[in-house]
């Protein structure tokens, strides 16, 4: 008799207690081949997803993960609905550091900056690769300031409130914008599409006061300027080109 | 390595800039002048040139320094000296192709400075007062050279000094480093060479080195600005001491909100490998190194030593007690050199001119040269490089031009949210690491911010108070609720709400804090309001007693208390 205690054999079932079902659900994938052929760039993203649950990120850099553009089109065309593209995201990732653990500030970074934040389904992937907990990554997410788990607003707009743009009038600045979007610092508007954030100091001191929009430095701000900045934005995005 | 037959072409490529057949038009495009509208100054001028069929090479650089004359422009026109344009607009921009290219008029109403003797009444730019008191060692390339492009810094006499390092005994450069005086510009200033020498006899491997580009002093960007302007000057630098410290492994630990000084250390790291100045057994020794690009992710802390070495492996940027110190006992319990940019930049210089070259300027105890983000209520804002032993009037009303719109000094922040406030009196105070400790402030990593009549200072300690409670890690209890505490009563002074006994609190809270904190930050955190107490007293009484604002900014105590908006 196997000896695996009552309750790890209640989550595995032993090989010959696996129904259909159960197979399928471990691995959907069924060999067809279908994300092969669309994938623009040539890889084989069934197989790079092979790689990357077994964590041999070695493997999937061979396979050329790397030119993966996160087109998505894999997951859309797949019969059996795997999210491939979210393997190959965090894979891309992932095997840039082979599983180093001091490569999760960067992991993170990089996560986040696909994402505009971090998702907790790549969280717990992140987790599962590095063999970290949750809990650490979380830990570590929530201590620096650049790292959001919540999603952010179409325009991230922060207002530096260094000591240059204190005294030229950061502090009144942020009042006005706070009004001007009807949020306060910290929130995201309801239709989600501003965020509004203080930063330490952009280092455009020369500048003050500043604010970045979306990581655009925009120097000698006033509530005027930064009613027309966030406009002409608005244009930019309506008139792309 | 860099051959013979690379650098004399760098250097001729060089030439043909310097004294070029077609006219070279030099763009500082530095974070500071992208955001005051360099991008749109590039494509006016691109589009002017196209327009009037002119063959021209538009060259992206650094940044000069010159923050208040953003956006600038250089032109150097066949025949005639590098002429610098300041705060163009793209209208002007495009005039300047047209008078200057074509009519060969020198719009001395949109010039800054010539590059050598003066010319149609436009001046000698180093002949400015901001320039001409400032002596660039570390500074020496920027705003000069394209950034990205290692035949110019390679043509500017670069990787020589690397080259002079591995002919040069490990033991001989430490000395020579300790010997130049040269002391850690990060902020506390401890012996570049007694650092190297610890982490050198550390027996220990492998021995980890690294670039602390964790600029995070509200008010400072020196180091981005060398970072984006001149990256290779740090990077030759830590390559030098790496050999002679006996590294392996470099890295550089960058802020995230810095992209552009990310963008292009990247670049120029992919260019050293290239031309095999990184890598294994850089050729003809048998010296191994490479260095990675580590970003911050938005921590003040994390400029703290040992916090940024639990960031780099993978960690809350908690700090922890030192001794031991990084130099036993750094990154994975490895011997660790850890310096800051400006330090390092200052390397090739020493082991090029020599210990007595660089030990011969400054003050006893303060060697070299210091760099400072000049910001603030001033008239000329700019990144400057002065000698040690310089006063702050000579800084402020010589070089920065003194108090704009006829205002009156007030006071100098030096050193951040670790510094402290100088009056008016302290003027005449010579910079140097002691002078400033023993004023109250401290050196600090650069950050120079001047502040006028119009600024309260007990709403500059309350702001930073306010900074230091958001970014204590929380991990000691004098620093995490200490400042809290402090920012609390500071709050309810500026609101109205002051008791007679907050200031006696203040103080005894300071002592509290600067005595029992685990990090540095913890024990510099109180300086702000310590400083401010110690020279404007009157403007604490002023808050508690009379409930009155004497600059006018606390918004509670303006107008009777009616809040003006």
């Amino acid at each position: 008799m196997n000896m695996i205690s009552p309750v790890l054999s209640f989550f595995k079932k032993r090989d010959d207690e696996k129904t259909d079902k159960d197979i399928v659900r471990e691995n959907p994938c069924i060999d067809c081949n279908i994300c092969l052929e669309v994938c623009d760039k040539g890889l084989w993203p069934s197989v790079l997803m092979e790689d990357i649950k077994a964590g041999l990120f070695e493997d999937s850099r061979k396979h050329g993960i790397d030119q993966c553009n996160d087109c998505g089109d894999c997951s859309a065309e797949c019969p059996m609905s795997i999210p491939l593209y979210k393997y190959l995201r965090v894979g891309k990732v992932l095997s840039q550091y082979n599983n180093d653990k001091s490569g999760l500030i960067p992991i993170l970074l990089e996560i986040q900056s696909n994402y505009g934040y971090l998702p907790e389904d790549m969280i717990s992937h992140i987790a599962r690769y590095l063999n970290l907990s949750v809990g650490h990554i979380r830990s570590v997410a929530s201590f620096y300031k650049s790292l959001r788990l919540t999603p952010p607003g179409r325009r991230h707009v922060c207002i530096c409130r260094g000591t240059a743009c204190h005294i030229s009038g950061a502090p009144k600045l942020t009042r006005e914008t706070e009004k001007l979007l009807g949020i306060k610092e910290g929130e995201t508007s309801a239709d989600n599409e501003y965020t509004l954030d203080t930063v330490a100091c952009v280092g455009c001191c020369a500048l003050a006061p500043v604010i970045t929009v979306n990581s655009e430095t925009y120097g000698k701000m006033d509530p005027e300027k930064i009613k027309k900045q966030l406009k002409i934005t608005d244009d930019k995005d309506e008139n792309p080109g | 390595m860099i051959t013979a037959d690379f650098r004399a072409k760098a250097e001729t490529e060089w030439q043909n800039i310097t004294d070029p057949s077609v006219p070279q038009i030099f763009i500082g495009m530095a974070t500071c002048g992208e955001a005051a509208g360099a991008l749109s100054i590039y494509k006016a001028m691109e589009s002017a040139l196209i327009k009037n069929r002119i063959k021209a090479r538009i060259h992206k650089t650094g940044c000069l320094g010159m923050c208040y004359c953003e956006p600038m422009v250089d032109i150097i026109k066949p025949g005639e000296p590098r002429i610098t344009y300041k705060n163009l607009t793209p209208e002007t921009a495009a005039e300047l192709i047209t008078d200057y290219l074509i009519n060969g008029n020198y719009r001395p109403d949109l010039a800054l400075g010539v590059w050598g003797k003066e010319l149609d009444g436009i001046p000698n730019l180093f002949e400015l007062d901001f320039m001409k008191f400032q002596q660039r060692t570390a500074l020496k390339n920027i705003g000069i050279i394209n950034p990205e492009d290692i035949s110019q810094y390679i043509a500017c006499g670069g990787y020589k000094a690397f080259e002079k390092a591995l002919v040069t005994s490990q033991q001989d450069l430490i000395d020579e480093v300790e010997k130049s005086g040269l002391r850690g510009l990060g902020g506390a200033g401890f012996p570049t060479g007694l650092k190297w020498k610890a982490c050198y006899k550390a027996e220990s491997f492998p021995k980890y080195m690294i670039c602390n580009a964790d600029e995070g002093d509200p008010g400072a960007y020196m180091d981005r600005s060398l970072l984006e302007s001149d990256p290779h000057s740090v990077l030759e630098g830590m390559l030098i001491a790496a050999y002679a410290i006996g590294c392996s492994r470099g890295y550089i630990y960058i802020r995230d909100e810095y992209p552009l000084a990310i963008k292009r250390i990247a670049i120029a790291i992919e260019q050293m490998r290239q031309y095999g100045l990184l890598g294994d057994n850089i050729p003809d020794t048998d010296f191994s190194f490479d260095i990675e690009i580590r970003e911050g992710a938005g921590a003040f802390v994390c400029g703290e030593e040992s916090a940024l070495l639990a960031s780099i492996e993978g960690n809350r940027g908690m700090p922890r007690h030192r001794p031991p110190y990084p130099a036993e006992s750094g990154l994975w319990g490895k011997p660790t050199d850890i310096n800051n940019v400006k330090t390092l930049a200052n390397i090739p210089a020493i082991i090029t001119n020599g210990a007595k070259w660089f030990a011969g300027r400054g003050t006893e105890s303060s060697k070299g040269t210091a760099i400072f983000a000049l910001t603030g209520k001033v008239a000329n804002r700019g990144l400057i490089e002065v000698p040690m032993g310089i006063t702050l009037r000579k800084i402020i009303y010589d070089i920065g031009g003194g108090i704009p719109d006829d205002k009156s000094f007030k006071a100098v922040q030096t050193g951040g949210p670790s510094g402290g406030c100088l009056p008016a009196e302290l003027l005449d105070l010579p910079i140097a690491f002691d002078s400033l400790a023993a004023a109250g402030s401290i050196m600090g990593s650069g950050g120079m911010v001047v502040l006028d009549e119009d600024t309260c200072m007990v709403d500059v300690a309350r702001f930073f108070l306010d900074f230091a409670r958001q970014e204590s890690c929380g991990q000691c209890i004098p620093c995490r609720l200490g400042t809290k505490q402090m920012f609390e009563i500071l709050n309810d002074i500026t609101t109205g709400n002051g008791k007679q006994t907050d200031v006696d609190v203040l103080l005894e809270l300071s002592d509290s804090i600067v005595r029992t904190s685990l990090c540095g930050m913890g024990r510099t955190a109180p300086n702000p309001v310590l400083t401010t107490i110690r020279y404007f007293r009157d403007e604490y009484d002023a808050h508690i007693n009379d409930k009155k604002c004497p600059a006018n900014v606390c918004q509670a105590l303006v107008n009777g208390g009616q809040v003006d908006e």
